[in-house]
């Protein structure tokens, strides 16, 4: 009995032994973690009670002020509806071209080699570069895009200073520089199919088209899903190539709610509090739209 | 071979500390500005002759677009540069991280009496000095001269009936082949829209002061409604392209009259348009003078400087205006500046107004018929806006650029009077806001 009990001792001595060594090894992590995001979300929210500019030392507790005044903002609900409107053209057609290129692109042959490395290369191009060069490219005058147009009898082309059409230019690039990595991350996952989930269906029958809806879209769903996912995320937030292409401008039609966030934050007097409440408005968008997406993910690979 | 190579290396080592130490013994002085076209060239080569010129002093000097953003995030944590280049409607924004520098005229030969009077009390705030100005960035009406002769346009115009009718003589001479505008007017860019306005006679967005009170002056603004509705016929009559880059399509030889501030010489002149320079037109013609919306941008140190590098920094300033001995600038126009000050030099070639009397007394200075056209008189109205340091002046620009583009792309054809009050009444509100969060 009495070795019986000390055996269950030692065990539990053990158990917890184990137990800090695991918190031991994640300590490092933890550290990083929550001095790095956690302690960092938190400030922001204090911040976002404060009626401050840069220095904190010109702080002055406001509550939810800044959080009330936003959402009577005019200019920050229209940067929402032109964010949410760039989401919804700029997502489906991401991952509609992600989609269609990886399955042409998914065999290992030179050619499709080759592909992938051009189609990669505007994702590691800065935004910064990106943005001017297709200023220049669709420039209303001097731009080559707008000769050729021009050439082909189009008249009056002014695509990037049209209120109308400055917003889809802007979506237009933004696909153009990152669907490489869409397709990458899509052709990886193609070929992760077994071949022979391929040669059966081929047996009962299914030609190529077949094949891709019933063979390979179903197989590569949690790549897709992920895809989506940072993709939504990616679309909320965007700024860069607003920014360095159109200012937000013509007329405010490309203020996207990071672009219209950045300029109360940096160009405006004491509203660096104010702006930061606008990012926590965003910050709740991103995590319902992320935490609506992992549901509807189980749901689905369930 | 070996040692040949260790003796080699040795020596270059011996090399790299002897320069090294040199420019040790040198006190750096940080030095950050916004200045990234033509003009920031021209300013580097001539910080390189100061830092050649002796042995105390090294400026080291970065320019970016991203200045603001570099400042507002170096600031607080005392990692700033020691010295900017600020324009004097910020200082508000950055009161709290600007030192003052009114012992300027007891440690160098500089003198208070040699500025004009009216520009260095706008770097004052109370009794203390922040900042000594530089640079006075004024806008003048830039013309094609070939268009001009082409178009059969004898006159450069004075009024905005006369520029109106310019650019429908010069809008005929496009061909589908080279689309010419006769006005190149920027929309969206708040100097430049704004230097032709307020020559209508507009005054202020915002009047009125901190004692007793402002108000927006949007409505009601008869002066601001005729600026708006000539700026919308132009464009609205084809005769102003709807583009947000001008300065290309005038040194591509396709606008005929635009306005715009001194850095676009250099632009002109690489591509060798044959321009001329001339004062904004106003509404009759006969008081071109007396409107002179301009930035004023002045030397400033920041609390991240130590009085050490405070005084070395006097030292490049002090050289800017009395330094001697250069040599001519790429971007000259014709006159001899081996004898002049860097800061007549920055003046005449970048034809950018001075407050330094002494560079506007001199003879190179006086000689210089387009800078002389384009000064403003002693009692000019500098801003429009609104008065210098209110609190919500960046938010008043910003507004101000946004509601311009937005009438006239967005705003009737043909428009009236009441097309304008009914389009700015949301704006005025825009402005009431403002003064209600800054200032109740």
């Amino acid at each position: 009995m009495t070795s019986v009990g000390s055996r269950r001792l030692r065990s539990k001595s053990f158990e917890r032994k184990l137990e800090r060594t695991a918190y031991l090894f994640i300590l490092p992590a933890a550290i990083l973690l929550i001095a790095f995001c956690i302690v960092p979300m938190l400030g922001s929210f204090w911040v976002s009670m404060q009626k401050m500019g840069v220095d904190l030392g010109q702080a002055e507790f406001v509550g939810l002020d800044n959080y009330t005044k936003a959402l009577s903002d005019r200019r920050f609900i229209q940067s929402i509806g032109i964010t949410l409107k760039y989401t919804a053209v700029e997502v489906p057609l991401q991952m509609i071209i992600g989609v269609l290129l990886s399955a042409l692109l998914a065999k290992n042959t030179r050619l499709n080699k080759l592909f992938r490395s051009i189609y990669f290369l505007p994702v590691v191009a800065s935004a910064v570069t990106v943005g001017v060069t297709w200023q220049l490219v669709l420039h209303s005058n001097i731009g080559i895009f707008t000769y050729w147009l021009k050439w082909l009898g189009f008249a009056d082309v002014n695509l990037l200073n049209n209120t109308s059409t400055a917003i889809y230019v802007v979506v237009f690039v933004a696909i153009w520089k990152t669907f490489g990595i869409s397709a990458i991350i899509l052709v990886s996952a193609i070929q992760n199919i077994p071949d022979s989930l391929f040669e059966a269906s081929a047996l009962d029958g299914a030609g190529k088209v077949r094949q891709f809806f019933s063979v390979t879209l179903p197989s590569i769903m949690p790549s897709f899903w992920f895809l989506l996912m940072t993709r939504i995320i990616g679309s909320l937030q965007m700024f860069d190539i607003v920014y360095t292409m159109t200012g937000g401008g013509p007329s405010r039609s490309t203020t996207t709610m990071v672009v219209y966030i950045y300029d109360q934050a940096f160009n405006s007097m004491n509203k660096t509090g104010y702006a930061t409440a606008m990012s926590e408005f965003l910050f709740a968008g991103i995590m319902l739209v992320t935490a609506l997406m992992y549901y509807i993910m189980n749901k689905t690979s369930d | 071979m070996k040692k040949l190579f260790a003796l080699m290396l040795a020596l270059s080592m011996l090399l790299t500390m002897g320069v090294a130490s040199a420019e040790a013994e040198k006190v750096t002085v940080v030095f950050w500005n916004s200045w990234t076209g033509g003009d920031g060239d021209a300013l580097q080569a001539l910080v390189t002759k100061f830092n050649e010129s002796q042995d105390e002093v090294y400026i080291d000097m970065t320019r970016s677009t991203s200045f603001g953003d570099m400042l507002q995030t170096s600031l607080p944590t005392q990692e700033a540069a020691d010295l900017i280049l600020l324009n004097c409607n910020d200082m508000n924004k950055y009161s709290s991280y600007l030192l003052p520098i009114t012992d300027i005229w007891e440690n160098t030969s500089l003198k208070a009496e040699d500025f004009s009077d009216a520009y260095l009390s706008m770097a004052k705030s109370g009794e203390e000095l922040y900042g000594i100005p530089f640079q006075i960035s004024t806008y003048m009406m830039y013309y094609n001269k070939d268009l001009f002769e082409a178009a059969g346009i004898e006159e450069v115009p004075t009024t905005f009936d006369g520029w109106t009718e310019a650019a429908e003589k010069i809008t005929a001479l496009s061909t589908e082949e080279k689309p010419i505008y006769g006005s190149g007017l920027f929309y969206c860019y708040n100097g430049q829209n704004q230097s032709v306005m307020q020559r209508f006679g507009t005054g202020y967005m915002i009047e009125g002061d901190e004692e007793n009170g402002f108000t927006p002056n949007l409505l009601d603004n008869q002066a601001l409604a005729d600026a708006l509705i000539w700026m919308k016929n132009l464009y609205d009559n084809g005769y102003n392209p709807k583009e947000r880059d001008i300065d290309s399509m005038m040194a591509a030889g396709q606008i005929g009259l635009m306005t715009n501030g001194g850095w676009l010489k250099g632009t002109l002149d690489a591509a060798g348009v044959n321009y001329g320079i001339a004062m904004l037109p106003t509404v009759t013609g006969e008081d071109q003078a007396d409107w002179a919306l301009g930035d004023l941008n002045c030397f400033m140190m920041t609390t991240s400087a130590t009085e050490e590098t405070k005084l070395a920094a006097y030292k490049f300033i002090e050289w800017w205006f009395t330094g001697s001995g250069l040599e001519a600038q790429e971007v000259t126009q014709g006159v001899d500046y081996s004898n002049i000050t860097p800061n007549a030099e920055w003046s005449i070639s970048m034809c950018y107004v001075n407050a330094y009397l002494p560079t506007v007394n001199s003879p190179e200075y006086q000689a210089n018929e387009t800078l002389v056209t384009i000064s403003p008189s002693d009692t000019a109205q500098v801003q429009m806006f609104t008065e210098l340091g209110t609190l919500f002046w960046s938010d008043a620009s910003t507004l101000h650029g946004q509601m311009v583009e937005d009438w006239v792309f967005n705003g009737p054809v043909n428009p009236t009077y009441e097309d304008v009050q009914d389009f700015l009444a949301v704006y005025q509100d825009d402005l009431a806001s403002y003064i209600d969060e800054y200032y109740n």
